[in-house]
């Protein structure tokens, strides 16, 4: 009788763990799974009136708009540029300013730091456009003020595209700061604080404790971020470019990416099959890079694979 | 006790949303634009209407004000994706064409004479044929004369302290005088207004006679494909190609050089507060002297008065087949009972006022009854009203001479149009012609992001035309590379074909 009584206890357990996952496995199949359908789109030309079903087949002529532009490939690898440039700056720095908050022994000045650098997280993306135009505009910028006083000749910032990726990986690090180095505080909180008092208690530096406990660590954490960073790494973040570039020609050569050019198209041509081609394309690029990448890292460190 | 309160609340969900509208018909939601509309006010204008010619028209309207600069978004998107609307406006913010494009618009010409013959009856066939796309009426035309030439807005406080006469004026570099005193004597004021989407450029097609067809562009910008209108000619060609183009950029990049405009275009909102505090004084604008200034003045300018500087030039074009006008959705649930109620707006002058004004007492008041003048109520303006279209074309015809109410400043509009197209005006050759963009929609989308990246800085100026990274030699060379010739070649052959068709 006794084994059958913890299966069924595991049975109400394990069904319990079900329900409460279920809102979230609901989610993802209503808002990640159900849209998929929409890729069909993509090969369509889609009128309401006819219906999804009914639309015609055209095969990939919604592809032929984007990839015969001429700047495809400006645009992908402005895209990916930039994305990786935002991705890696700011993984870097909000490890190293998870690792220097987590050695913050007064809690209430931790938290301080914490929620001061948490803080640009909430600013919306329309507001900080209006914060950078009011930082870098050549009229009467607060940038151009600032050069001006340390005797440099101003620069027309919305004029100058060479700057613009150093501008928005700034930006991007001030923004998501806070946001990365609280996921990996929390993770630096949970290691086993009896692997420091060991440390110490072989002779081990504070730097010792810093890179050979905490970071190893968390390498499973910043490998997590990585892949979901990864795996958009072909989606622009469409709030960051339309409210802070604002379709600026000047910039543009630099600047420019597939987002903001699919949606300049579409003002024109109202098309939407050809957002969904580029959508797919996107998804696409992103699966394999995922696949791809979790495929190197099981090769090279089998334990911190995702998959 | 749980159970009763919600019943209870159902219980008034459904006494509230039934004792809303006349029971048991239908509801028709119309989307147009206005300037100023509060919720409870609209409310108001809506049941009046409602109570007028709900069972006449047989279903109960909605009405759905957007604002001025939601509406060049909002409405291709509703008939591009058969959202639930059943009347929308067309209009210069949303062209007839863009409209007919999404594949939203519902044909119209079954319908007409069979359920709002009184409608049909209005127009004889040459109004309804200039309306026609592929043979086929897709929106009610609010048949109202327009004509259409460059031009500044200015306060008249400040032309008087240059005495300056923009009467005189007959192009655009005779206004540098008025500029430079402007910069010599008001610093911090920037003489031309420009924001980073569309205005700050000078260059406009009709300001040489040309005319846009097609409605190639940035999405901000002006129409790349043109016909020499003024000359009566109706061949095809890339506006940036010509001279006129160029002469145009370079009057632009000096006037930029001189400072006649910000270094960076600034933001819609910025432009705003520069505009009421009064730090910028004029706005370059492609149909000066078409609108009534007066509440833009009050309401905008800091209660300045705008004369309408129009350049006197060449004759104006009389264009635009459908300007503006109403039509239906395809995905509307009740035709019908839609076109009916824009039968009741453009022939019933309750229901027209009703949509221009708002109520009498609450939102206008007579100013001289016998000649049907009106003005806000006392104490009201165009910033508090709670409801002012701003647009009463969009729900009338000029045509049947009802007795639809106007403002002063209306009236002298009217007056300035019916003057200009007499005196000075030529009708386009290409006149009712409505072309069809489907098939060369992909070079489309490419010329206007070409357009976007080297054309809109080239015409506001920024850029040096020289340059020989960014200048008119480059944005020449990536528009071909983009397609513009395949689309002038398609533009030009459906033009031809309309003309034979024509017998033109």
């Amino acid at each position: 009788m006794k084994p059958r009584k913890t299966r069924n206890r595991q049975t109400t357990y394990q069904l319990q763990l079900w329900l409460m996952a279920l809102p979230c496995i609901l989610l993802v199949f209503l808002f990640n799974y159900v849209p998929m359908g929409g890729i069909i789109l993509a090969f369509k030309d889609y009128s309401f009136s006819d219906g999804i079903f009914n639309s015609a087949w055209i095969g990939f002529d919604n592809f032929k708009f984007f990839f015969q532009s001429g700047v495809a490939w400006t645009l992908i690898y402005n895209t990916v540029f930039l994305n990786f440039l935002f991705i890696v700056s700011v993984t870097f720095f909000s490890i190293l300013v998870a690792l220097f908050l987590n050695e913050i022994f007064k809690w209430r000045i931790a938290k301080l730091f914490q929620s001061v650098l948490f803080f640009p997280h909430f600013i919306s993306w329309i507001i900080v456009g209006y914060f950078s135009y009011s930082f870098l505009n050549a009229d009467n910028g607060f940038l151009n003020v600032v050069l001006g006083y340390w005797g440099l000749a101003p620069v027309n910032w919305y004029a100058s595209p060479e700057y613009w990726p150093l501008i928005m990986t700034v930006i991007s690090i001030w923004k998501g700061l806070g946001y990365f180095s609280i996921i990996y505080l929390a993770g630096m909180v949970s290691i086993n604080p009896e692997l420091y008092e060991a440390a110490r208690l072989d002779g081990g530096t504070k730097l010792d404790e810093m890179f050979r406990i905490t970071l190893p660590m968390i390498t499973p954490l910043i490998y997590i971020n990585l892949f979901f960073a990864l795996g958009r790494i072909f989606y622009a973040n469409f709030d960051f470019f339309n409210n802070v570039v604002k379709n600026n020609g000047l910039i543009m050569s630099t600047t420019d990416v597939i987002d903001t050019y699919v949606m300049r198209s579409i003002l024109v041509t109202g098309d939407f099959n050809m957002a969904a081609a580029v959508g797919l394309f996107q998804g696409v690029c992103g699966f394999i890079l995922i696949v791809g990448s979790n495929w190197l890292v099981r090769r090279m460190d089998n334990e911190n694979a995702l998959f | 006790m749980k159970n009763l309160l919600a019943v209870l609340i159902i219980i008034t969900f459904a006494v509230a949303s039934f004792a809303q509208s006349v029971a048991g018909l239908p509801t028709i939601k119309f989307y147009f634009v206005a300037t100023n509309a509060t919720p409870d006010d609209v409310t108001l204008v809506q049941d009046k209407i409602n109570s007028l010619v709900a069972k006449k028209v047989g279903a109960n309207i909605e009405l759905h004000p957007l604002s001025f600069s939601e509406i060049t978004t909002k409405i291709p998107l509703l008939l591009k994706t058969g959202d639930d609307a059943d009347i929308v406006t067309v209009s210069q913010f949303d062209p007839y064409i863009s409209l007919y494009q999404t594949g939203g618009l519902l044909a119209l010409d079954d319908l007409l004479p069979k359920v709002a013959s009184n409608l049909y009856k209005l127009y004889d066939p040459i109004i309804w044929n200039a309306a026609k796309i592929k043979g086929r009426i897709y929106a009610v035309p609010s048949y109202s004369p327009s004509v259409s030439y460059p031009g500044i807005w200015t306060s008249k406080a400040r032309l008087d302290k240059y005495k300056f006469d923009w009467s005189k004026v007959k192009k655009w570099e005779d206004y540098e005088p008025y500029f430079d005193a402007i910069l010599a004597n008001e610093p911090g004021v920037t003489p031309i207004l420009s924001t980073d989407e569309y205005w700050g450029r000078i260059w406009f097609p009709n300001y040489y006679g040309f005319e846009g067809v097609g409605g190639v562009k940035s999405p901000k910008g002006q129409d790349l494909a043109v016909v020499d209108a003024v000359k009566g000619k109706s061949d095809v060609f890339a506006a940036p190609f010509t001279r006129e183009y160029e002469a145009n950029v370079t009057l632009m990049r000096k006037w930029f050089n001189k400072g006649y405009v910000k270094k960076n275009p600034p933001t819609e909102m910025e432009m705003n507060n520069l505009r009421s505090t009064g730090k910028m004084a004029a706005f370059l604008i492609p149909f000066a002297g078409e609108w009534d200034t007066t509440g833009m003045g009050q309401a905008e300018w800091g209660g300045a008065v705008i004369p309408q500087g129009k350049m006197a030039g060449h004759p104006t074009i009389r264009n635009i087949s459908v300007g503006t006008g109403l039509a239906i959705n395809k995905a509307s649930k009740n035709p019908e009972q839609a076109l009916k109620f824009i039968q009741e707006s453009y022939t019933n002058s309750d229901v027209q006022n009703l949509l221009a004004w708002g109520i009498e007492g609450v939102h206008w008041q007579w100013k001289d009854k016998s000649k049907k003048i009106i003005a806000f109520v006392d104490g009201k303006t165009v910033e508090n009203t709670g409801y002012y279209p701003n647009a009463s074309d969009q729900f009338r015809t000029t045509i049947n001479k009802l007795s639809y109410y106007r403002s002063e400043g209306d009236l002298l509009t009217d007056q300035r149009v019916a003057d200009s197209i007499k005196s000075n005006s030529v009708v386009s050759p290409i006149f009712g012609f409505v072309p069809d963009m489907a098939s060369v929609k992909t070079a489309m989308a490419n010329v206007a992001n070409v357009a976007a990246q080297y054309g809109d800085p080239l015409e506001k100026g920024l850029v040096d035309p020289q340059d020989p990274k960014i200048g008119l030699a480059v944005f020449r060379a990536k528009l071909k590379e983009a397609g513009i010739d395949t689309i002038l070649a398609e533009l030009q052959k459906q033009i031809n074909a309309w003309k034979a068709e024509n017998k033109k």
